[in-house]
């Protein structure tokens, strides 16, 4: 007997997917990781104990202690209140490149799986920027456009976009062939309905997946952009700038640049639970695809 | 395996002119007007204008186009605006550098990474298993780059066990070349090793489940020889296409790491030249570096046919 | 004779579910013994568990395995690896997947000589040559360089069998050897292992669903349903005269050439999960001749005579068992 295509492709996202995301224990660790971090900057007004860019020369290069928490930068800022505010900045950059990516993504990759004559083109164009290792073609984007946080989200868009494509375009070639899709065409369906209202919906489960490994990678690569000075400029407090502003004074302040990093890491590790909670949950027959 | 070899290196040339395009695009895309920036603020117009006459930044978009492909296929990547050098003598000063401690992270990379991933697999679901692969996670959630300061604080400013920074070349002092490259190779390697070891212990996992494996036990071979012949073979199948995506982040992550450990490469070069707008050099330096990614990949589609004879064999 | 091969009381378990119950049989050297059953009835864990091959979590709950004097269950790892593919080798169902794909064919058979004896490197090649001949593949030195995926499924049995009979076995197993095959290269490797047999002279235990190729190759037949084996007889006398309701169900839905055109006689209903085992005999829901008696207790194994035994209850009587309970 003949496996059904319908094997082939993503279960649908419903109830099953959300028993079993909260019975995953990676799922429910990240998860808890990265409300950490999301609640630390929606709540940053109120629990950050100093403003961010707020100096002290009196106590520059202080020690960790019960009024600097995490200590005291070269201006005598207060380090975890720029780690506070930091997330704020990492965070929605993250958020903005995956909502772009997604976005991007999923019109790139579905005419690309649709239309096949447009198919080539369009891959050999994703092909050549993947060609490029991500970090540098961000980098070199954000460079020529100059250090600003709208810049670094066009940047990231940009070098993430093409993964987002791949992803969207390999789902709709499966889904394309699917018994429903050629229903709805011999009833006269649209080429434009189609895509939106039968092959889109039925591609999206890869793509959440791979939106919260983007995330990640956004985040790890916001702080590249900030620390070697093409991402938001300073005072901005994002994890690279805090990062960047610790490292030569690695010596006698290693606190400055420790703890952004320790915030990245929560970040990305709670992100990459996250998302392998949601490939399992969803369709635990997805390779991984990172 | 002949007709393979020219099929790859065909179809890598479409991609090799797109990159090249984007570099060129990005470049020319760039805000704002970079004469008078390398001219200086007291610079009268006049002094302005001639250089963007010597540079050909009047020229239109076609003809710009045409004269750096024209440049290019000569292997003449340009002059530095700031450097008392061309862009190609620049870069090869510094890529030796680059490649040696690219290559050194990709040994960590395999040796620890697919170690990690093996014993993982064979031990799946004990608390080697769990301990490994909770390791390798927050490996490859960790920025290289701030491993790298972390790194320097403890080996060097606490322990004084390494340098904090700075390059002997290996015909030098091989030690010496060890010394200065091991650390910024770990920083770098961190995250890959994370990656291969996830990719090893799931492509492991099923290979250990297909029917040749248990062919193989019934054949009486002892376990070393199932797991590290038998099974091994077929994962470094995939092991090899991950390989080439390791390559190109290592690649990547060596801009940053070069400035943080002070080592004289490309990766330093081209932070370098973006802090101070030297657009010809950022030119060259994101081509050569996609240029490089792109051959790796083709080393790497060969050598999954070598690994794979059903693709040698054009199935 | 002393039987080359005996079981007692084997039981086979995944987790706390048995899926092989409390399995004797003996099989004497040279002879061909057929396990015949649905898919599911523990044939294949059997075979693997002869071998010590089962996957985890499975294991071996209980009983005794005796091969050639050596007990297989208290061997060290070491022992075991010495003895699979030496004297007791073992033939898949899949020759698709069996083969290794990415090694040649010469190197899967020549590694098999390596482990288990000492040869240098000409003879190795040699002998690989001659097994490729024993199999009857054609052109067989050049075929030592070709991978699997160059050989038809057919083919690839072949080299399997070469592989399993490199080092000339005292048993073959084979699993199913055929059913993934075309009806006509089913017929030629089932030749094929006949006449290995006569030549080489080892035992074979052949397992199948198919009640056609246990006619034409065993010397006895051994029925198995739902983890228990059911009926074990000479295949002559079981084909004469099945005595187990299964075996004779079995029988009857073999399509017949000689007789009248009839409906072909299916088994009604499923064979039972073995997470869900009806209570008494196994069999007992889809039998034809079940009484109440049948749920109350597994039915024993009674020894017939003339090497044939069945476990049923109309053996004993439905009354006697009554009775006892």
């Amino acid at each position: 007997m003949a496996a059904s295509p319908a094997t082939a492709t993503a279960a649908p996202v419903g109830p099953g997917a959300l028993r079993r995301l909260i019975r995953h224990r990676s799922f429910l660790i990240g998860a808890t990781l990265f409300t950490f971090v999301v609640a630390m900057a929606l709540l940053a007004d109120w629990i950050a104990p100093h403003p961010p860019n707020q100096s002290n020369f009196r106590y520059r290069f202080g020690e960790p202690n019960d009024i600097y928490w995490l200590g005291t930068d070269r201006s005598g800022r207060d380090v975890l209140s720029r780690v506070i505010y930091g997330s704020q900045v990492s965070l929605r950059i993250g958020l903005m490149v995956v909502i772009v990516t997604a976005f991007f993504g999923a019109i790139i990759g579905s005419i690309a799986g649709y239309f096949r004559a447009l198919d080539d083109i369009i891959m050999r164009v994703m092909d050549g920027m993947m060609a490029f290792p991500g970090i540098l073609l961000a980098i070199a984007i954000a460079a020529a456009l100059g250090p600003s946080e709208l810049n670094a989200v066009i940047a990231l868009s940009i070098a993430y976009t093409p993964r987002t494509s791949r992803i969207v375009r390999a789902s709709v070639l499966v889904v394309r062939e699917m018994e429903y899709v050629e229903a709805a065409r011999a009833i006269g369906a649209g080429h434009l309905r189609i895509l939106l209202r039968h092959i889109l919906p039925n591609s999206i489960t890869p793509l959440i997946v791979q939106m919260t490994f983007i995330f990640a990678l956004a985040i790890l690569a916001e702080a590249v952009l900030s620390f070697i000075g093409v991402g938001p400029p300073p005072p901005t407090p994002t994890f690279g700038n805090i990062i960047a502003d610790g490292r030569n004074y690695i010596q006698e302040a290693p606190w400055i640049s420790l703890f952004p990093g320790i915030a990245i890491a929560m970040c990305v590790l709670g992100l990459n639970l996250l998302g392998d909670g949601l490939r399992d949950a969803l369709d635990p027959r997805m390779k991984v695809e990172r | 395996m002949f007709a393979f070899i020219v099929g790859r290196i065909l179809a890598a040339i479409p991609v090799l002119v797109i990159v090249s395009l984007l570099t060129f695009v990005i470049i020319y895309f760039v805000p704002g007007d970079v004469a008078s920036e390398l001219a200086g603020p007291t610079a009268t117009p006049d002094e302005i204008e001639q250089i963007r006459d010597r540079l050909g930044l009047n020229q239109p978009f076609v003809t710009r186009l045409v004269s750096w492909y024209g440049a290019l296929l000569q292997g003449d990547l340009g002059h530095s605006f700031l450097l008392n050098q061309t862009v190609s003598h620049a870069i090869l000063e510094r890529l030796p550098v680059t490649l040696s401690v690219t290559a050194y992270a990709l040994v960590i990379v395999l040796l620890i990474g697919m170690t990690t991933g093996i014993i993982a697999a064979v031990r799946a679901n004990t608390w080697v298993d769990q301990g490994m692969m909770g390791i390798a996670l927050i490996g490859l959630s960790l920025p290289d780059f701030w491993l790298g300061l972390v790194m320097i604080y403890v080996f060097a400013v606490v322990l004084g066990w390494m340098p904090t920074g700075g390059y002997v070349e290996f015909s030098e002092s091989p030690l010496g070349w060890l010394r200065m490259t091991t650390m910024p190779a770990l920083s770098l390697a961190l995250t890959q090793v994370g990656l291969l070891a996830r990719m090893t212990r799931s492509g492991m996992l099923e290979v250990l489940r297909q029917d040749y494996v248990r062919t193989a036990r019934a054949k009486g071979l002892p376990g070393w020889m199932v797991v590290g012949k038998h099974a091994l073979a077929n994962v470094m199948v995939q092991v090899v296409t991950v390989v080439g995506v390791s390559v190109g982040i290592l690649l990547g992550g060596q801009i940053v790491i070069e400035s943080v450990f002070s080592l004289p490469g490309v990766g330093r070069l081209i932070v370098g030249a973006i802090l101070r707008r030297d657009y010809p050099v950022i030119q060259g330096g994101l081509l050569l570096t996609a240029t490089i990614f792109v051959v790796v990949n083709l080393i790497v589609d060969l050598l999954y046919a070598y690994f794979d004879p059903r693709i040698r064999y054009g199935r | 004779m002393a039987a080359l091969l005996s079981v007692s009381n084997l039981t086979i378990a995944f987790g706390g579910t048995p899926v092989v119950e409390d399995m004797s049989f003996t099989l004497d050297p040279g002879e061909v013994l057929g396990i015949v059953g649905e898919s599911g009835s523990g044939k294949s864990m059997t075979a693997l568990a002869l071998l010590r091959l089962i996957p985890p979590p499975g294991r071996v709950t209980h009983g005794r395995i005796e091969f050639d004097g050596i007990d297989v269950l208290a061997q060290p790892e070491a022992a075991m690896q010495d003895l699979r593919g030496r004297a007791m080798s073992m033939i898949f169902q899949e020759p698709m997947t069996s083969l290794n794909p990415v090694f040649t064919i010469g190197e899967q058979i020549e590694e098999t000589l390596r482990v288990h004896e000492r040869l240098d490197r000409a003879a190795t090649r040699r002998r690989a040559v001659e097994l490729l001949e024993l199999v009857e593949i054609p052109a067989a030195a050049r075929r030592l360089g070709d991978y699997p995926h160059q050989l038809s499924g057919g083919m690839r049995q072949r080299v399997m069998i070469a592989i399993a009979l490199a080092c000339r076995p005292k048993v073959l197993i084979a699993d199913e050897p055929t059913t993934a095959l075309d009806v006509t290269i089913q017929a030629q490797i089932l030749d094929l292992l006949r006449g290995l047999r006569k030549e080489l002279g080892m035992a074979v235990i052949l397992i199948t669903h198919d009640l056609g190729v246990v006619a034409e190759f065993a010397d006895r037949v051994m029925v198995m349903y739902a983890g228990r084996v059911v009926e074990n007889a000479p295949a002559a006398a079981l084909f004469a005269t099945p005595r187990h309701p299964y075996a004779e169900g079995l029988l009857a839905s073999i399509p017949r050439l000689d007789g009248p055109i009839q409906r072909l006689n299916a088994i009604t209903g499923m064979v039972p999960s073995p997470h869900a085992m009806p209570p008494g005999c196994r069999f007992a829901p889809r039998c034809p001749h079940a009484r109440d008696a049948c749920a109350e207790r597994i039915p024993a194994t009674t020894d017939l005579g003339g090497g044939r035994s069945v476990a049923c209850i109309r053996e004993t009587g439905y009354r006697q068992t009554e009775a006892v309970s």
